[in-house]
């Protein structure tokens, strides 16, 4: 008897595909609409949980963790390389003002 | 994975072209536009003159996909929140 396909992989790969669609969509219209583009990657992280798939790291570090905003340097965020301690990258998110640090190693 | 007549009811509906074929509400019909944003009961259509929230369960849609094939849809088969459409299996009669 064939083996049935199961039907967790398929959906996996769908959902790949979904989150590919929606982040495409998000950064197209990040800077006319902002809202929609937050309420876009808020379906597209849903939709990974629902599947627990991870959603890429380099879409991940485009999105505010605090708001769930679409990050655009010079337009909505404040990108900046700091030498405290150690040298770093923080992003301000300007809308709610989370300050994310990304370490250089 | 590319968005076929097949698949489209378990896709991302979301930035589609849709077309409001039949609907409970008379002023919905002929309504024609981009989707914005869907909800478990609701798809926002964004259309030249506004914003409309059309129900799922009593109309029924045309969408255009991204390779111009236009697919009717009963509403019906899309009820449920996008992230829960993804596992649902559709009884067929052919």
């Amino acid at each position: 008897m064939p083996k049935k396909r199961p039907r967790q992989s398929e959906a996996k790969r769908l959902a790949r595909a979904r989150i590919k669609l929606l982040w495409k969509q998000a950064s197209e219209i990040a800077k006319t609409d902002p809202e929609g583009a937050r309420q876009r990657m808020k379906v597209a992280f849903k939709v990974a949980q629902k599947v627990r798939i991870k959603v890429p790291q380099e879409i991940k570090k485009k999105i505010c963790r605090r708001c769930g905003m679409v990050l655009v340097p010079g337009e909505n965020c404040r990108v900046r390389i700091r030498n405290n301690r150690s040298k770093h990258l923080t992003v301000t998110c300007i809308a709610c003002g989370n300050i994310t640090r990304y370490y250089v190693r | 994975m590319k968005i076929t007549p097949g698949n489209l009811t378990r896709h991302e509906i979301i930035g589609m072209e849709a077309h409001v074929v039949m609907s409970s509400d008379p002023g919905h019909v002929c309504r024609r536009g981009l989707i914005a944003d869907e909800s478990k009961e609701m798809i926002h259509i964004s259309t030249e003159t506004g914003n409309i929230m059309v129900s799922k369960m009593t109309s029924v849609f045309d969408f255009t996909l991204p390779n111009g094939t236009v697919v009717r849809v009963d509403g019906h088969k899309l009820r449920g929140t996008p992230e829960n459409r993804i596992k649902k299996r559709q009884s067929r009669r052919w």
